[in-house]
């Protein structure tokens, strides 16, 4: 009897109706940016993504160290991760140059130094180059929704969803992504926007703002989640809308060849 | 209204399954070409095409289900929100069984291009001002990419159901 009421159309039609429904609505993200598709699929996808990386890195290093070169695979491994330490402290150090220049420099530095831990990527999503990744730190190592993440070469994007030992990352070049941003030259305040291709957009410049290609944009720190002056990219092309300037920003961060990135887990 | 179920075996019984999974792969597999390579104008709907031939070739419960596989495996290459094309594209599916029976089911080329490019803008028009309310982002319908997207559905659709229909196994089993 049953299986002849969802033979007829109209039970069929609700049925689907409401699948389709139910998935939309746990998508939707709770104020901590988290839904609760992003946690399952993380739960279900985090030990599958760590075996394949645990598998993965064993061959590997095996075939390094014993094929290849003794040990030297651990070498590169620590300067790969000296390397990106090195870079953030270097983007700090500038940032806090530029603001002594401009001589409120004690005010406003708090923002601006921060503490981090490094991950590996050890899963990307289908669409290489835009969407989400996912990290090898979770809540074990302080990592929650909204922290902001970066690489040695600039901004990478947000955690979303974290577990234990995992944490799914928002790029931001995904169409929901935006954050606070600053022009490099005039200092003027604006958003960029994640776009799902390799380029950003750049909203609310005035057509009278001077813009040049090439130009650098940092974060501004008013969103809340990004620290102050983490460069995001360079303006590769502008023009003149009715009343703001249409700009493209290329991200600095090369995001199909993302390997390590650094969560920013709080003030230092 | 009466159901359309007359249209149980129009696929070549041992074909059905594996059909259905081709059109699926080929609809995936040409919306991942083309929404890496192509312009947003030039972005024809496939998923919708294949749902609006099986839907209209057989009952609303295939077109239904056929309408939330499709959907969301659209959904899912597009990285938008799951769901969102399902719910769309199973509607589309379920209404073209419907449709078949109300307008003649072999409509002529030029008919059958007009309806797949209305149902076609009417789906975008839908997709995007339902991805603008549930993400809470505001911005302009891109009306004149989506229109040319839509007219090229249209001719594309009009192509790929003649290709279907001769497809089948037995050409008598589609005359109505």
């Amino acid at each position: 009897m049953f299986r002849t009421y969802l033979r007829k159309p109209q039970v069929a039609l609700t049925l689907l109706l409401l699948f389709n429904l139910l998935m939309l609505s746990v998508q939707i993200r709770s104020e901590k940016g988290q839904t609760l598709l992003n946690q399952a699929g993380l739960a279900v996808i985090t030990p599958l993504v760590y075996m394949e990386h645990l598998v993965f890195n064993t061959v590997s290093s095996l075939v390094h160290k014993y094929v290849f070169l003794l040990a030297q695979d651990k070498e590169n491994q620590r300067l790969v991760r000296e390397n990106v330490r090195l870079k953030i402290e270097l983007h700090q150090l500038r940032a806090m140059k530029q603001l002594a220049e401009r001589e409120y420099f004690s005010a406003i530095t708090g923002p601006m130094l921060y503490r981090y831990i490094t991950g590996s990527v050890i899963h990307k999503n289908l669409r290489f180059f835009s969407d989400t990744v996912i990290v090898n730190q979770g809540t074990l190592a302080d990592v929650v929704p909204n922290q902001a993440v970066i690489s040695g070469e600039g901004l990478v994007g947000k955690v979303i969803a974290a577990n234990l030992l995992a944490s799914e990352i928002e790029l931001i070049t995904g169409s929901l992504a935006s954050a606070g941003a600053l022009l490099g030259n005039s200092r003027l305040q604006c958003v960029v926007r994640g776009t799902d291709s390799s380029l950003l957009n750049l909203d609310f410049v005035s057509v009278s703002e001077p813009v040049s290609i090439g130009e650098m944009i940092y974060t501004s720190g008013t969103d809340g989640i990004y620290p102050k002056e983490l460069p995001i990219g360079r303006i590769v092309s502008k023009k003149d809308g009715r009343v703001y300037q249409e700009i493209q920003v290329e991200p600095l961060t090369d995001f199909s060849r993302l390997e390590e990135v650094s969560i920013i887990i709080g003030d230092q | 209204m009466n159901t359309p179920d007359r249209k149980d075996s129009i696929f070549n019984p041992n074909l059905r399954i594996p059909f259905l999974g081709i059109l699926l792969l080929l609809s995936i597999l040409l919306d991942f070409l083309q929404s890496r390579f192509l312009p947003l104008y030039l972005n024809l709907d496939w998923a919708l095409i294949f749902v609006f031939y099986i839907g209209w070739s057989t009952n609303p419960i295939k077109g239904g289900i056929a309408g939330t596989v499709f959907g969301i495996a659209q959904d899912f290459l597009l990285g938008v929100m799951l769901g969102l094309n399902g719910a769309i594209k199973t509607i589309i599916g379920y209404s073209s069984s419907y449709l078949s029976t109300i307008l003649n089911p072999d409509l002529a080329g030029i008919m059958r291009f007009v309806l797949i490019a209305l149902i076609s803008l009417l789906n975008n028009l839908l997709l995007h001002k339902s991805q603008h309310i549930l993400s809470g982002t505001t911005g302009e319908i891109p009306i004149l990419p989506l229109l040319a997207g839509s007219l090229l559905t249209g001719i594309a659709g009009d192509l790929l159901f003649r290709l279907l229909d001769r497809l089948q196994s037995d050409p008598k089993q589609y005359i109505r």
